[in-house]
Protein backbone atom coordinates (compact mmCIF):
# COMPACT_ATOMS: atom_id res chain seq x y z
CA UNK A 1 0.00 0.00 0.00
CA UNK A 2 1.52 3.12 -0.94
CA UNK A 3 1.20 6.76 0.96
CA UNK A 4 -1.59 7.84 -1.15
CA UNK A 5 -3.79 4.72 -1.33
CA UNK A 6 -3.32 4.65 3.12
CA UNK A 7 -4.85 7.95 3.15
CA UNK A 8 -7.25 7.61 0.69
CA UNK A 9 -8.99 4.37 2.09
CA UNK A 10 -8.76 6.10 5.48
CA UNK A 11 -10.89 9.00 3.66
CA UNK A 12 -13.16 6.54 2.51
CA UNK A 13 -14.10 5.00 6.16
CA UNK A 14 -14.15 8.42 7.41
CA UNK A 15 -16.77 8.87 5.22
CA UNK A 16 -19.66 9.01 7.86
CA UNK A 17 -17.56 11.83 10.35
CA UNK A 18 -19.12 15.81 9.71
CA UNK A 19 -16.46 17.00 6.65
CA UNK A 20 -15.06 19.47 8.84
CA UNK A 21 -14.04 16.39 11.46
CA UNK A 22 -13.05 14.03 8.70
CA UNK A 23 -10.37 16.82 6.89
CA UNK A 24 -8.40 18.08 10.66
CA UNK A 25 -8.03 13.81 10.97
CA UNK A 26 -6.79 14.08 7.62
CA UNK A 27 -4.36 17.01 8.48
CA UNK A 28 -3.15 15.58 11.85
CA UNK A 29 -2.21 12.14 9.28
CA UNK A 30 -0.41 13.41 6.35
CA UNK A 31 1.64 15.90 8.89
CA UNK A 32 2.86 12.90 10.72
CA UNK A 33 3.65 11.44 7.05
CA UNK A 34 5.84 14.36 6.38
CA UNK A 35 7.26 14.55 10.26
CA UNK A 36 8.25 11.63 9.83
CA UNK A 37 9.85 12.05 6.41
CA UNK A 38 12.08 14.58 8.16
CA UNK A 39 13.29 12.02 10.61
CA UNK A 40 13.62 10.00 7.72
CA UNK A 41 11.82 7.47 7.77
CA UNK A 42 9.99 5.59 4.68
CA UNK A 43 6.59 5.63 4.27
CA UNK A 44 5.99 2.06 5.24
CA UNK A 45 7.63 2.67 8.18
CA UNK A 46 5.27 5.75 8.55
CA UNK A 47 2.24 3.23 7.84
CA UNK A 48 3.30 1.00 10.87
CA UNK A 49 3.22 3.55 13.15
CA UNK A 50 0.65 4.90 12.55
CA UNK A 51 -1.45 1.52 12.55
CA UNK A 52 -3.84 0.10 9.66
CA UNK A 53 -6.67 1.61 8.40
CA UNK A 54 -8.72 -1.08 10.03
CA UNK A 55 -7.40 -0.49 13.21
CA UNK A 56 -7.62 3.49 13.28
CA UNK A 57 -11.14 3.10 11.58
CA UNK A 58 -12.26 0.38 14.62
CA UNK A 59 -10.61 3.11 17.04
CA UNK A 60 -13.06 5.66 15.97
CA UNK A 61 -14.77 5.05 18.90
CA UNK A 62 -16.89 8.31 20.75
CA UNK A 63 -16.92 9.11 17.35
CA UNK A 64 -20.36 8.84 15.23
CA UNK A 65 -21.24 5.21 13.72
CA UNK A 66 -20.11 4.79 10.28
CA UNK A 67 -22.35 3.11 7.68
CA UNK A 68 -22.25 -0.59 7.44
CA UNK A 69 -19.75 -1.84 4.42
CA UNK A 70 -20.50 -4.27 2.22
CA UNK A 71 -17.74 -6.93 0.94
CA UNK A 72 -14.86 -8.05 2.27
CA UNK A 73 -11.72 -5.88 3.12
CA UNK A 74 -9.99 -7.21 0.50
CA UNK A 75 -12.88 -6.07 -1.86
CA UNK A 76 -12.59 -3.50 -0.42
CA UNK A 77 -9.09 -2.75 -0.86
CA UNK A 78 -8.85 -3.78 -4.67
CA UNK A 79 -11.84 -1.34 -5.41
CA UNK A 80 -9.58 1.29 -3.76
CA UNK A 81 -6.64 0.26 -5.79
CA UNK A 82 -8.86 0.06 -8.86
CA UNK A 83 -10.01 3.35 -8.12
CA UNK A 84 -6.91 4.92 -7.63
CA UNK A 85 -5.22 3.14 -10.87
CA UNK A 86 -8.38 4.57 -13.03
CA UNK A 87 -7.91 7.86 -11.93
CA UNK A 88 -3.93 7.82 -13.15
CA UNK A 89 -4.62 6.40 -16.30
CA UNK A 90 -7.51 8.77 -17.15
CA UNK A 91 -5.99 11.49 -18.27
CA UNK A 92 -5.67 11.00 -22.13
CA UNK A 93 -9.11 9.61 -22.61
CA UNK A 94 -11.11 12.38 -21.17
CA UNK A 95 -8.70 14.80 -22.75
CA UNK A 96 -11.43 15.10 -25.40
CA UNK A 97 -14.18 16.90 -23.34
CA UNK A 98 -12.05 20.34 -22.77
CA UNK A 99 -12.95 23.37 -24.47
CA UNK A 100 -10.36 25.69 -22.74
CA UNK A 101 -10.66 29.37 -23.60
CA UNK A 102 -7.16 29.48 -24.62
CA UNK A 103 -7.08 33.43 -24.67
CA UNK A 104 -7.53 34.14 -21.09
CA UNK A 105 -3.92 32.13 -20.71
CA UNK A 106 -1.84 29.26 -21.07
CA UNK A 107 -2.43 28.08 -17.51
CA UNK A 108 -5.48 26.69 -18.70
CA UNK A 109 -4.55 24.54 -21.47
CA UNK A 110 -3.94 20.62 -20.47
CA UNK A 111 -0.31 19.84 -21.19
CA UNK A 112 0.33 15.97 -22.04
CA UNK A 113 0.78 14.92 -18.62
CA UNK A 114 -2.17 16.74 -16.65
CA UNK A 115 -4.57 14.42 -15.42
CA UNK A 116 -7.90 16.02 -16.52
CA UNK A 117 -11.67 15.23 -15.83
CA UNK A 118 -14.91 16.31 -15.87
CA UNK A 119 -18.52 16.33 -14.04
CA UNK A 120 -21.98 14.99 -16.33
CA UNK A 121 -24.38 15.77 -14.65
CA UNK A 122 -25.37 19.07 -14.18
CA UNK A 123 -25.19 20.26 -10.55
CA UNK A 124 -26.42 23.30 -8.70
CA UNK A 125 -24.22 23.00 -5.30
CA UNK A 126 -20.21 22.22 -5.68
CA UNK A 127 -18.05 21.21 -2.57
CA UNK A 128 -14.19 20.51 -3.42
CA UNK A 129 -11.91 18.98 -0.80
CA UNK A 130 -8.43 18.95 -1.26
CA UNK A 131 -5.18 17.43 0.87
CA UNK A 132 -3.00 19.71 1.76
CA UNK A 133 -0.56 22.20 0.18
CA UNK A 134 -2.80 22.40 -3.56
CA UNK A 135 -3.27 25.97 -5.43
CA UNK A 136 -6.89 25.98 -6.87
CA UNK A 137 -7.58 28.21 -9.73
CA UNK A 138 -11.22 28.46 -10.22
CA UNK A 139 -12.89 30.63 -13.38
CA UNK A 140 -15.67 30.71 -15.37
CA UNK A 141 -16.68 27.75 -17.71
CA UNK A 142 -19.73 26.39 -19.73
CA UNK A 143 -19.18 22.61 -18.64
CA UNK A 144 -18.30 21.46 -15.23
CA UNK A 145 -13.74 20.71 -15.94
CA UNK A 146 -10.94 20.26 -13.82
CA UNK A 147 -7.20 19.93 -14.78
CA UNK A 148 -4.53 18.51 -12.27
CA UNK A 149 -1.13 19.28 -12.92
CA UNK A 150 1.29 17.94 -10.17
CA UNK A 151 2.74 14.92 -8.55
CA UNK A 152 0.41 11.53 -8.84
CA UNK A 153 -2.54 11.83 -6.57
CA UNK A 154 -6.17 10.90 -6.84
CA UNK A 155 -9.32 12.78 -8.04
CA UNK A 156 -12.50 11.51 -6.92
CA UNK A 157 -15.64 13.45 -8.48
CA UNK A 158 -19.55 12.22 -7.46
CA UNK A 159 -22.54 13.77 -8.37
CA UNK A 160 -25.89 13.09 -6.70
CA UNK A 161 -29.41 14.96 -6.97
CA UNK A 162 -27.62 18.62 -8.35
CA UNK A 163 -25.08 18.00 -5.95
CA UNK A 164 -21.17 17.72 -6.87
CA UNK A 165 -18.23 16.66 -4.59
CA UNK A 166 -14.36 16.90 -6.14
CA UNK A 167 -11.84 15.59 -4.02
CA UNK A 168 -8.27 16.13 -4.42
CA UNK A 169 -6.69 13.44 -2.70
CA UNK A 170 -2.40 13.50 -1.76
CA UNK A 171 0.04 15.50 -0.23
CA UNK A 172 1.33 18.01 -2.11
CA UNK A 173 4.39 20.56 -1.57
CA UNK A 174 3.22 23.80 -1.61
CA UNK A 175 3.29 25.21 -4.85
CA UNK A 176 3.51 22.49 -6.56
CA UNK A 177 0.28 21.17 -7.86
CA UNK A 178 -2.24 23.21 -9.12
CA UNK A 179 -5.91 21.93 -9.58
CA UNK A 180 -7.98 24.17 -12.65
CA UNK A 181 -11.37 24.00 -12.61
CA UNK A 182 -13.71 25.65 -14.62
CA UNK A 183 -17.25 26.59 -13.07
CA UNK A 184 -20.49 26.62 -15.27
CA UNK A 185 -22.93 29.42 -14.30
CA UNK A 186 -25.34 26.61 -12.46
CA UNK A 187 -23.49 26.18 -9.77
CA UNK A 188 -25.58 28.34 -7.05
CA UNK A 189 -23.53 26.71 -4.23
CA UNK A 190 -19.75 26.78 -4.61
CA UNK A 191 -17.51 25.76 -1.13
CA UNK A 192 -14.08 25.20 -1.80
CA UNK A 193 -11.80 23.24 1.20
CA UNK A 194 -7.68 23.62 0.86
CA UNK A 195 -5.94 23.45 4.39
CA UNK A 196 -3.05 24.96 3.00
CA UNK A 197 -2.12 26.13 -0.82
CA UNK A 198 -3.74 29.33 -2.61
CA UNK A 199 -7.63 29.40 -4.18
CA UNK A 200 -7.68 31.99 -6.91
CA UNK A 201 -11.18 32.71 -8.49
CA UNK A 202 -12.20 35.01 -10.90
CA UNK A 203 -14.71 35.64 -13.04
CA UNK A 204 -17.48 33.34 -11.33
CA UNK A 205 -20.97 33.93 -10.20
CA UNK A 206 -22.20 31.49 -7.54
CA UNK A 207 -24.94 32.75 -5.14
CA UNK A 208 -22.69 31.32 -2.06
CA UNK A 209 -19.35 31.35 -2.29
CA UNK A 210 -17.66 29.56 0.41
CA UNK A 211 -13.57 29.13 1.15
CA UNK A 212 -11.97 27.59 3.75
CA UNK A 213 -8.96 25.68 4.84
CA UNK A 214 -6.28 26.30 7.97
CA UNK A 215 -3.69 28.06 6.50
CA UNK A 216 -5.04 28.41 3.06
CA UNK A 217 -4.53 31.91 1.36
CA UNK A 218 -7.48 33.36 -1.21
CA UNK A 219 -7.21 34.98 -4.11
CA UNK A 220 -10.09 36.39 -5.45
CA UNK A 221 -10.79 38.82 -8.15
CA UNK A 222 -13.87 39.65 -10.47
CA UNK A 223 -16.49 37.48 -8.45
CA UNK A 224 -20.15 38.24 -8.25
CA UNK A 225 -22.21 36.53 -5.17
CA UNK A 226 -24.83 36.93 -3.12
CA UNK A 227 -22.71 35.69 -0.09
CA UNK A 228 -19.53 35.17 0.26
CA UNK A 229 -17.57 33.12 2.97
CA UNK A 230 -13.57 32.81 4.18
CA UNK A 231 -12.57 31.05 7.45
CA UNK A 232 -9.19 30.32 7.54
CA UNK A 233 -6.54 30.17 10.85
CA UNK A 234 -3.19 31.32 9.16
CA UNK A 235 -4.65 32.59 5.11
CA UNK A 236 -4.68 35.29 4.18
CA UNK A 237 -7.64 37.02 1.88
CA UNK A 238 -6.47 39.22 -0.83
CA UNK A 239 -10.34 40.24 -2.67
CA UNK A 240 -10.48 43.02 -6.06
CA UNK A 241 -13.29 44.10 -8.32
CA UNK A 242 -15.79 42.32 -6.79
CA UNK A 243 -19.39 42.71 -5.66
CA UNK A 244 -21.51 41.22 -3.09
CA UNK A 245 -24.76 41.90 -1.05
CA UNK A 246 -22.63 40.15 2.15
CA UNK A 247 -19.09 39.24 2.71
CA UNK A 248 -18.03 37.13 6.28
CA UNK A 249 -14.65 36.63 6.87
CA UNK A 250 -12.79 34.93 10.10
CA UNK A 251 -9.31 34.20 10.33
CA UNK A 252 -7.39 34.09 13.19
CA UNK A 253 -3.67 35.75 11.69
CA UNK A 254 -4.27 35.75 8.30
CA UNK A 255 -4.45 39.18 6.58
CA UNK A 256 -7.05 40.74 4.71
CA UNK A 257 -6.74 42.89 2.06
CA UNK A 258 -9.80 44.34 -0.30
CA UNK A 259 -9.90 47.09 -2.55
CA UNK A 260 -12.63 48.52 -4.94
CA UNK A 261 -15.31 46.32 -3.80
CA UNK A 262 -18.89 46.42 -3.56
CA UNK A 263 -20.18 44.23 -0.15
CA UNK A 264 -21.21 45.16 3.23
CA UNK A 265 -18.81 43.35 5.42
CA UNK A 266 -18.74 41.20 8.24
CA UNK A 267 -14.77 40.75 9.49
CA UNK A 268 -13.19 39.17 12.44
CA UNK A 269 -9.65 38.39 13.08
CA UNK A 270 -7.02 38.31 16.41
CA UNK A 271 -4.17 39.05 14.77
CA UNK A 272 -4.51 39.90 11.23
CA UNK A 273 -4.74 43.57 10.05
CA UNK A 274 -7.92 44.41 7.50
CA UNK A 275 -6.75 46.46 4.39
CA UNK A 276 -10.13 48.05 2.98
CA UNK A 277 -9.89 50.75 0.30
CA UNK A 278 -12.22 51.99 -2.45
CA UNK A 279 -15.38 50.62 -0.91
CA UNK A 280 -18.89 50.92 -1.37
CA UNK A 281 -21.15 49.09 1.46
CA UNK A 282 -24.09 49.67 3.77
CA UNK A 283 -23.12 48.39 6.68
CA UNK A 284 -19.50 47.13 7.96
CA UNK A 285 -18.87 45.52 10.92
CA UNK A 286 -14.91 45.10 11.71
CA UNK A 287 -13.35 43.35 14.87
CA UNK A 288 -9.56 42.48 15.61
CA UNK A 289 -7.49 42.31 18.57
CA UNK A 290 -4.13 43.30 17.65
CA UNK A 291 -4.40 44.08 13.92
CA UNK A 292 -4.67 47.20 12.37
CA UNK A 293 -7.73 48.44 10.51
CA UNK A 294 -7.77 50.57 7.40
CA UNK A 295 -10.78 51.53 5.91
CA UNK A 296 -11.45 53.61 3.20
CA UNK A 297 -14.72 53.92 1.08
CA UNK A 298 -18.59 54.88 1.16
CA UNK A 299 -20.77 53.26 3.81
CA UNK A 300 -23.63 54.20 5.67
CA UNK A 301 -22.67 52.24 8.84
CA UNK A 302 -19.44 51.10 10.40
CA UNK A 303 -18.94 49.52 13.37
CA UNK A 304 -14.75 48.87 14.37
CA UNK A 305 -13.37 47.82 17.30
CA UNK A 306 -9.81 46.84 18.65
CA UNK A 307 -8.08 46.08 21.44
CA UNK A 308 -4.28 47.24 20.68
CA UNK A 309 -4.66 47.91 17.06
CA UNK A 310 -4.96 51.51 15.19
CA UNK A 311 -8.29 51.91 13.05
CA UNK A 312 -7.44 54.70 10.05
CA UNK A 313 -11.32 55.39 9.02
CA UNK A 314 -11.94 57.27 5.82
CA UNK A 315 -15.24 57.86 4.33
CA UNK A 316 -17.51 59.81 2.14
CA UNK A 317 -20.29 61.69 2.64
CA UNK A 318 -23.12 58.91 3.01
CA UNK A 319 -21.66 57.96 6.25
CA UNK A 320 -24.54 58.11 8.68
CA UNK A 321 -23.15 56.50 12.07
CA UNK A 322 -19.76 55.31 12.62
CA UNK A 323 -18.52 53.68 16.01
CA UNK A 324 -14.45 53.22 16.73
CA UNK A 325 -13.72 51.97 19.52
CA UNK A 326 -10.66 50.19 20.97
CA UNK A 327 -8.11 49.63 24.18
CA UNK A 328 -4.80 51.16 23.51
CA UNK A 329 -4.87 51.32 19.68
CA UNK A 330 -5.25 54.91 18.19
CA UNK A 331 -8.35 56.10 16.16
CA UNK A 332 -7.88 58.15 13.00
CA UNK A 333 -10.95 59.76 11.16
CA UNK A 334 -11.24 61.45 8.12
CA UNK A 335 -14.59 62.66 7.10
CA UNK A 336 -15.58 64.61 3.58
CA UNK A 337 -17.19 67.40 5.68
CA UNK A 338 -17.82 69.33 8.92
CA UNK A 339 -21.63 67.76 8.72
CA UNK A 340 -20.98 65.39 11.46
CA UNK A 341 -21.65 65.50 15.30
CA UNK A 342 -19.23 63.13 16.88
CA UNK A 343 -18.77 62.08 20.90
CA UNK A 344 -15.27 61.06 22.39
CA UNK A 345 -14.20 58.95 24.84
CA UNK A 346 -10.90 58.33 25.76
CA UNK A 347 -9.64 57.77 29.55
CA UNK A 348 -5.81 58.93 28.87
CA UNK A 349 -5.57 58.90 25.28
CA UNK A 350 -4.98 62.78 23.70
CA UNK A 351 -7.27 64.24 21.35
CA UNK A 352 -6.59 66.11 18.42
CA UNK A 353 -9.02 68.09 16.49
CA UNK A 354 -7.66 69.23 13.17
CA UNK A 355 -10.98 70.70 11.37
CA UNK A 356 -12.13 74.25 11.21
CA UNK A 357 -15.21 72.92 13.76
CA UNK A 358 -15.36 75.47 16.80
CA UNK A 359 -13.21 73.84 19.69
CA UNK A 360 -13.93 70.09 21.69
CA UNK A 361 -16.09 70.74 24.53
CA UNK A 362 -14.59 68.82 26.78
CA UNK A 363 -15.26 66.85 30.40
CA UNK A 364 -14.31 64.06 32.17
CA UNK A 365 -12.57 62.20 29.21
CA UNK A 366 -15.79 62.86 27.55
CA UNK A 367 -15.50 65.81 24.62
CA UNK A 368 -17.92 66.80 21.98
CA UNK A 369 -17.77 68.43 18.58
CA UNK A 370 -19.89 69.61 15.47
CA UNK A 371 -23.57 69.49 15.51
CA UNK A 372 -23.98 68.10 11.87
CA UNK A 373 -26.00 64.91 10.70
CA UNK A 374 -22.90 62.03 10.71
CA UNK A 375 -22.86 60.53 14.24
CA UNK A 376 -19.62 59.52 15.15
CA UNK A 377 -18.48 58.04 18.54
CA UNK A 378 -15.07 56.99 19.07
CA UNK A 379 -14.02 55.29 21.99
CA UNK A 380 -10.49 54.28 23.79
CA UNK A 381 -9.18 53.72 27.22
CA UNK A 382 -5.63 54.90 26.15
CA UNK A 383 -5.54 55.27 22.53
CA UNK A 384 -5.10 58.59 20.91
CA UNK A 385 -8.14 59.72 19.04
CA UNK A 386 -7.63 62.18 15.57
CA UNK A 387 -10.13 64.10 13.74
CA UNK A 388 -9.82 65.20 10.22
CA UNK A 389 -11.71 67.01 7.29
CA UNK A 390 -10.60 66.42 3.97
CA UNK B 1 -6.83 -5.36 28.31
CA UNK B 2 -10.38 -4.14 28.40
CA UNK B 3 -10.98 -1.51 25.30
CA UNK B 4 -12.49 0.82 27.94
CA UNK B 5 -9.87 0.85 30.23
CA UNK B 6 -7.40 1.00 27.74
CA UNK B 7 -8.77 3.97 26.20
CA UNK B 8 -9.04 5.90 29.73
CA UNK B 9 -5.37 5.06 30.34
CA UNK B 10 -4.35 6.52 26.72
CA UNK B 11 -6.39 9.78 27.68
CA UNK B 12 -4.67 10.31 30.61
CA UNK B 13 -1.06 9.80 29.50
CA UNK B 14 -2.01 12.54 26.50
CA UNK B 15 -3.26 14.92 28.66
CA UNK B 16 -0.26 14.65 30.77
CA UNK B 17 2.04 15.38 28.00
CA UNK B 18 0.53 17.87 27.45
CA UNK B 19 0.52 19.02 31.28
CA UNK B 20 4.30 20.27 30.82
CA UNK B 21 4.11 21.54 27.24
CA UNK B 22 2.18 22.10 24.05
CA UNK B 23 3.69 19.52 21.98
CA UNK B 24 2.96 18.78 17.94
CA UNK B 25 1.25 15.81 16.99
CA UNK B 26 4.50 13.82 15.59
CA UNK B 27 6.40 15.00 18.79
CA UNK B 28 3.57 13.37 21.31
CA UNK B 29 2.56 9.99 19.43
CA UNK B 30 6.46 9.63 19.42
CA UNK B 31 6.56 10.15 23.07
CA UNK B 32 3.89 7.96 24.06
CA UNK B 33 4.25 5.10 21.58
CA UNK B 34 7.81 4.73 22.91
CA UNK B 35 6.19 3.95 25.99
CA UNK B 36 3.50 2.04 24.84
CA UNK B 37 2.24 -0.38 22.29
CA UNK B 38 -0.34 2.07 20.73
CA UNK B 39 -0.32 3.29 16.89
CA UNK B 40 -0.21 6.87 16.56
CA UNK B 41 -3.58 6.78 14.02
CA UNK B 42 -5.39 5.72 17.05
CA UNK B 43 -3.78 8.49 19.27
CA UNK B 44 -4.77 11.10 16.57
CA UNK B 45 -8.40 10.07 17.01
CA UNK B 46 -8.29 10.44 20.75
CA UNK B 47 -6.29 13.93 20.26
CA UNK B 48 -9.27 14.77 18.14
CA UNK B 49 -11.96 13.63 20.65
CA UNK B 50 -10.02 15.44 23.68
CA UNK B 51 -10.11 18.55 21.14
CA UNK B 52 -13.88 18.07 20.76
CA UNK B 53 -14.98 17.95 24.15
CA UNK B 54 -12.95 21.16 24.98
CA UNK B 55 -9.67 20.00 26.98
CA UNK B 56 -7.49 20.50 24.22
CA UNK B 57 -6.98 23.49 22.01
CA UNK B 58 -4.86 23.60 18.76
CA UNK B 59 -2.53 26.31 17.11
CA UNK B 60 -0.29 26.49 13.62
CA UNK B 61 3.07 27.03 13.99
CA UNK B 62 4.86 27.01 11.04
CA UNK B 63 8.20 25.15 11.10
CA UNK B 64 11.50 25.53 8.96
CA UNK B 65 11.72 24.00 6.14
CA UNK B 66 8.15 22.33 5.79
CA UNK B 67 4.43 22.91 6.01
CA UNK B 68 3.16 24.19 10.26
CA UNK B 69 3.03 22.36 12.64
CA UNK B 70 0.00 21.80 14.71
CA UNK B 71 0.40 22.08 18.46
CA UNK B 72 -1.72 20.73 21.17
CA UNK B 73 -2.78 22.79 23.76
CA UNK B 74 -3.77 21.48 27.74
CA UNK B 75 -6.92 23.96 28.34
CA UNK B 76 -8.23 25.11 31.88
CA UNK B 77 -10.84 22.49 31.78
CA UNK B 78 -8.53 19.95 30.56
CA UNK B 79 -6.18 20.71 33.32
CA UNK B 80 -8.63 20.15 36.19
CA UNK B 81 -9.97 16.73 33.94
CA UNK B 82 -6.47 15.88 33.39
CA UNK B 83 -5.68 16.80 37.96
CA UNK B 84 -9.21 14.45 38.67
CA UNK B 85 -8.24 11.52 36.60
CA UNK B 86 -4.52 11.40 37.35
CA UNK B 87 -5.58 11.57 40.59
CA UNK B 88 -8.41 8.51 40.54
CA UNK B 89 -5.99 6.51 38.02
CA UNK B 90 -3.45 6.88 41.12
CA UNK B 91 -5.88 5.85 43.69
CA UNK B 92 -6.85 2.94 42.17
CA UNK B 93 -3.42 1.74 40.97
CA UNK B 94 -2.97 1.56 44.78
CA UNK B 95 -5.89 -0.25 45.54
CA UNK B 96 -4.80 -3.24 43.44
CA UNK B 97 -0.95 -3.15 44.44
CA UNK B 98 -2.63 -3.81 47.73
CA UNK B 99 -5.13 -6.31 46.81
CA UNK B 100 -2.55 -7.82 44.83
CA UNK B 101 0.27 -8.22 46.86
CA UNK B 102 3.83 -7.41 46.14
CA UNK B 103 6.22 -10.04 46.42
CA UNK B 104 8.76 -7.88 48.24
CA UNK B 105 6.64 -7.69 51.72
Amino acid sequence: MTKIEYLYELQRRLNKLPEEDRAEIMDAFEEHFLEGKKAGKTDAEIMEELGTVNEVAESLGALPEKEERTGTWKDYLNETLRFVKDTLNSVKETGVHFEWNIDRGDDFRPEPDDMTGFMEEEVQELYVVSAKGLDMKLRKGDTLNYIYRGESCAIETTSENGKGYIRVLGNHSRHEAEFFLEVPESVCVLDIRVPSGKVYAEDITPDTFAVSGSSADAEIRTVESKAFRFSSNSGDLTMADSSFEKMFVNVISGDIDIDHVNADLDIHTISGDIDISDLIADEVYLETKSGDITIEGETAILEAVTISGDTDASFGNHAEKITLKSVSGDLDLTLPDENFRAVFETVSGDISNETDVEELLRGHGHYEIGEGTTEVLGKTVSGDITIDVE
Amino acid sequence: MDAQFKKGALELCVLSQLRQSDMYGYELTDAISREMSVTAGTLYLILKRLKDTGYLSTYLVESSGGPARKYYHLTDTGKEYEKAQREEWLSFIKKVERLIGNDED
